[in-house]
């Protein structure tokens, strides 16, 4: 079965490293900063049950719980609304407060700590800084904004990389994938294990790269070809995001297992489909990105084989790709963000 | 595991105990289960939601020992609609037979192995008069504060003082300290941080029993009762030293009927709107309160009272004061000050187990 607690890990050999050594003298917070998919969530738990267990031991009943993040001295905090809310706050204190519940030691994992707002940020300073004795902070966040840049300086950094393509592979095909769709999942990833392992069992995959590659040849300077293709692309991130669909009807069902057992109330339904929302759109946003990547990455093949017509203007598009990646971060209306980027691009 | 047990009495164990249990999200799923212990006729049902242990111990008829981990309310519910009389509960590998009469339920436990293994209760125990400790909680718990923000003062300091018990809580405007004398369950400066929370919980208990026994233990606090434990984690951290709070001497005291006091406080207090203070303007032999609110009126009320000391007036928020009159157990109150600005102490005449002190409000 597992051999290694940090088996889950993908590719963060250094952290990995860096995070055993810390093992037998921790000291009271950490922060993981990472991508998304970059399997730092799986790296907290393995840390979680190494300092429960006191070593790389993963068939102790400790080490098993934790792994599977049902310890009872491993509380995992995880965003309820939007943003981190202040009634999540203060729970993280009052639970950091209480002596543990089976061992001499509990763990506070505080995930997608970059959504914490400026009050929050505050409010946990103290506790963070000044635990008691028995408690250890790991928090998570995709990156350090300006809100977490106090809390950063209180906790040792750890750094998760994007997963390099090879690694993500190997990971897939030991999930037992063929190697040929583990590499291409691998490579439209963008060293995101999550999204890699959606991709891998998506057959549209292939036939979505290949149309999002077609775009700048399609391109004729007329504004139908434009409304026609963003269209096309529109469509295609729906059907990529109904891949999602079976992982979220198992948890739908689970939780309706859950309701006929336990009943309706609390039963966190609606933070479920919230959740799913999310997701939804992240894994749209993603998928955008991706083929944008693989557009750009046309042009800049024309470029290099010498194909482009006019060298300038296809220099001119990638680059414009690039800021249009970037508008992705704020959440735009994307036929528009779409039409307007096609029009500006020149046809190969 | 197998034994039989009349309805009532497994019902009764497992509703105790489900009330700890939790289904909230965010928890633990095992959490939702109770867990079963038999051994030999004794059987033990434990309920947690890891902040609070509600534990029972029922005398069943044993026959086969071991542990299951139930759905609490699924198992609850099905106890309790069986028909009146014998049940039998028996754990196969992989379900759990409950029945009654000519009822059979079948039913998947939970796992026995991811239940929390929670600490056994301290071996040292007390034995407290359950009433006695239910009114020294009454008096105290009050004074706690219900910031999450700041654990610690959500938290009934328990210490041991002087060959006895001793209680404090504060909120940082309010300070109570209640004295039990021949309780000794404590080593000598040891103490600990309970939450208020979980006392809240136990004034429901402790109804139930005469006697309460006390065990104190590293990381957490046992109350047991008859056949029910409460068991709640402690709060670790260091309560603040709320000796040098407590003035060595008051040059001013004033003794006041309670009744007509607490009256007298909630009447004006009905002038005294988002916690504008109440004023007191005591002399040698009367007390004036008063409650002015900017546009909307005043109020004022004398009584009778006796001081010792200065003249002065000083200002309260009535909510702290009347929760402070109100905790003394005795006919008489005196409240004993400084001047306008010092911490001023409420104790009951002829109770010096008691002492609620709380911080006067800036009046122009």
């Amino acid at each position: 079965m597992t051999t290694s607690l940090w088996d889950a890990v993908v590719g963060q050999e250094r952290a990995v490293a860096r995070l055993r050594a810390c093992v037998t003298d921790p000291v009271h917070a950490y922060l993981f900063v990472g991508p998304p998919g970059s399997t730092k969530d799986q790296a907290a738990r393995a840390f979680a049950a190494a300092l429960l267990v006191g070593g790389d031991r993963p068939d102790e009943r400790a080490a098993r719980l934790a792994l599977a993040g049902e310890h009872p001295d491993v509380r995992e905090v995880r965003r309820v609304g939007a943003a981190i809310a202040k009634e999540q706050i203060e729970d993280i204190i009052r639970t950091a407060s209480l002596a543990p519940v089976e061992g001499r030691r509990k763990v506070m994992i505080l995930e997608e700590f970059h959504l914490l707002t400026a009050e929050g940020a505050a409010r946990l300073l103290k506790t963070l800084e000044e635990p008691p004795a028995s408690t250890v902070f790991v928090v998570l966040a995709d990156q350090v904004d300006a809100e977490l840049v106090t809390i950063a300086s209180r906790c040792v950094r750890i750094e998760f990389q994007p997963i390099a393509e090879a690694d993500i592979t190997a990971a897939l095909v030991g999930e037992g994938h063929e190697p040929a769709g583990a590499a291409a999942a691998a490579a439209a990833a963008a060293g995101n294990l999550d999204r890699a392992r959606v991709l891998v069992s998506d057959p549209g995959l292939a036939a979505r790269r290949a149309a999002f590659a077609a775009v700048p040849t399609r391109l004729d300077g007329s504004g139908l070809m434009v409304v026609t293709l963003v269209e096309e692309i529109t469509k295609l991130a729906d059907q990529a995001a109904a891949s999602l669909a079976p992982v979220h009807e198992r948890e739908v069902a689970d939780l309706e297992a859950r309701v006929a057992a336990a009943g309706e109330r609390g039963s966190g339904r609606k933070s479920l489909e919230d959740r799913h929302k999310r997701e939804v759109r992240r894994y749209r946003t993603d998928e955008l990105r991706s083929g944008l990547a693989v557009m750009a990455a046309t042009y800049r093949d024309a470029l290099v084989a010498g194909r482009a017509s006019r060298p300038d203007a296809a220099t001119h598009a990638v680059r414009r790709i690039h800021d249009a990646l970037e508008a992705l971060e704020r959440n735009p209306n994307e036929p528009l963000l779409l039409q307007h980027l096609l029009l500006e691009l020149p046809s190969l | 595991m197998k034994f039989r047990c009349e309805r009532e009495i497994l019902a009764e164990a497992l509703a105790t105990a489900g009330r700890a249990a939790t289904g909230r999200t965010g928890t633990l799923p095992v959490l939702s289960g109770l867990r079963l212990e038999l051994s030999g006729d004794l059987l033990t049902v434990t309920g947690t939601d890891l902040d609070l242990t509600i534990q029972l111990d029922v005398t069943v008829g044993g026959e086969r020992d071991g542990g299951v981990v139930l759905p609490a309310r699924l198992s609850s519910d099905i106890v309790r609609s069986l028909p009146a009389g014998k049940v039998e509960l028996d754990v196969a590998d992989d379900d759990v037979r409950i029945s009654g009469g000519r009822s059979q339920f079948s039913v998947r436990p939970l796992s026995l192995d991811d239940y929390p293994r929670l600490a056994a209760p301290a071996s040292s125990a007390v034995t407290i008069n359950a009433a006695a400790f239910g009114e020294a909680l009454r008096q105290v718990v009050r004074a706690a504060s219900t910031d999450e923000a700041r654990p610690i003062l959500t938290g009934v300091l328990l210490a041991a003082e002087n060959d006895g018990l001793r209680l404090v809580a504060t909120d940082s405007y309010r300070l109570a300290v209640r004295d039990l004398p021949g309780v000794s369950v404590l080593g000598a400066d040891q103490k600990v941080l309970v939450p208020g929370r979980a006392l809240n919980e136990l004034q429901r208990v402790l109804g139930l029993g005469e006697e309460l026994v006390l065990r104190l233990g590293e990381r957490d606090a046992t109350f047991e009762i008859g056949a029910t434990r409460l068991t709640t984690r402690l709060i670790e951290g260091e309560f603040p030293n709320y000796r040098q709070l407590i003035p060595a001497s008051h040059p001013n005291t004033l003794t006041v009927d309670r009744e007509p006091l607490l009256e007298a406080i909630r009447r004006v207090k009905i002038l005294a709107r988002d916690a504008t203070p109440v004023r007191l303007q005591i002399s040698a032999d009367a007390l004036k309160l008063t409650a002015i609110t900017q546009d909307v009126g005043n109020a004022v009320e004398e009584l009778d009272a006796t001081a010792t000391g200065t003249d002065l007036t000083v200002a309260f928020n009535p909510d702290y004061l009347a929760s402070g009159v109100e905790a003394v157990g005795a006919e008489q109150v005196t409240l004993s000050t400084i001047d306008p600005l010092k911490p001023a102490v409420v104790r009951g005449v002829g109770s010096d187990d008691y002492l609620y002190l709380l911080m006067p409000v800036r009046v122009p």
